[in-house]
């Protein structure tokens, strides 16, 4: 694939992952609360306890898709990262990640990291962002820590959770953020590399060469 | 008595259309996460109604649906998705689904299918395959 063909193929399976973000998340939440509110009138008749026991319940995961639509929101979301600059934009976006899972983000900066072109910045940017998602998500991560440097040649990010893990051999079916990372970085000459294992926790390391 | 199996890989969803499915007269004897369970759970026990969903990791519900007609071709079968297009409707057609229905359900939409359920299904328990 050329270049234009691979970053037609990264937003494809973007809106795909959108898609299935939405149909596991918060439309499984809301047609579950429109089931549990239409037998709710029956059940206050046989079962007032349980009919209470579901009301809380139905607050409770409302209150969580609401959390889940934001996150969806704030990822579509463009964002300047050349005006802000790339490490500052990274920090909005673990303040975020605090915010939003509850997960402590730390980020260590070194050397000029704001040398990259704007759509390297961007690609990085948003991998990173999907990493992170990853681990404050699905990986149920305590803990996530960013590593941005610039070197002589190259600017490297390195995402470092204490999630469950997984092994980057295998990828489920309908899972398609690890792959859509690894292009991201390859579209603007870089690469991402995936160390992971099972319990294990998991370290990505973003590579982007200035030229 | 309407015996049914819910098929389902969130466990919330399985919780709520076991509580309506009750509701609607039909009873529960079990719920499981993925279309292999469910064969199994089937292969042991005499059930009337599968009520699954149709998108589910490993094996999707119309493939489900067509490997219970094969095997237990007297249990009927309703899916439930929250996409309701063409294609699945297709799917749903082709793999013997007796009720596809659009994933809010309700309690009423359930009795009609626990209704239409009613004198069907495996009899003997641990359900030979035919």
């Amino acid at each position: 694939m050329n270049r234009s063909q691979r970053t037609v193929h990264i937003l494809e399976e973007e809106r795909r992952r959108f898609a299935r973000d939405l149909h596991d998340g918060p439309v499984q939440v809301l047609s579950n609360t429109s089931m549990r509110l239409n037998m709710l009138s029956q059940l206050i008749q046989v079962d007032p306890a349980l009919a209470e026991a579901e009301i809380r319940r139905m607050h409770h995961r409302l209150v969580q898709a609401t959390s889940e639509l934001r996150q969806l929101i704030y990822d579509l979301q463009p964002i300047a990262v050349d005006a802000m600059g790339l490490d500052e934009a990274l920090k909005g976006l673990t303040h975020r990640v605090q915010r939003d899972w509850a997960v402590p983000v730390t980020v260590h900066v070194s050397g000029d990291v704001r040398v990259l072109p704007a759509d390297a910045e961007m690609m990085l940017y948003r991998a990173v962002q999907e990493a992170l998602t990853n681990a404050a998500k699905h990986a149920e991560a305590r803990a996530i820590a960013i590593e941005l440097m610039a070197t002589e040649d190259q600017v490297t990010c390195i995402v470092t959770d204490d999630g469950k893990g997984f092994d980057p051999t295998h990828r489920p079916p309908g899972h398609y953020g690890l792959g859509n990372m690894v292009e991201r970085l390859e579209v603007v000459g870089g690469r991402a590399d995936v160390a992971s294992s099972p319990g294990h926790g998991t370290r990505i390391t973003f590579t982007v060469p200035y030229v | 008595m309407v015996r049914t199996l819910i098929v389902d890989d969130t466990q919330e969803t399985r919780t709520v259309l076991s509580q309506i499915t009750t509701l609607a007269g039909g009873v529960v004897v079990g719920d499981v996460a993925t279309g292999m369970e469910a064969l199994v759970w089937l292969a042991n026990h005499p059930v009337d109604l599968v009520i699954t969903d149709f998108q589910m990791p490993g094996m999707p519900g119309d493939v489900l649906a067509a490997q219970i007609r094969a095997q237990w071709p007297d249990v009927r079968i309703a899916m439930i998705s929250v996409l309701a297009d063409a294609d699945i409707d297709a799917k749903a057609k082709a793999a013997g689904v007796h009720w596809l229905l659009s994933k809010p359900v309700t309690v009423d939409q359930i009795e009609r299918v626990i209704r239409g359920s009613t004198g069907h299904g495996s009899r003997l328990s641990g359900a030979a395959p035919r």
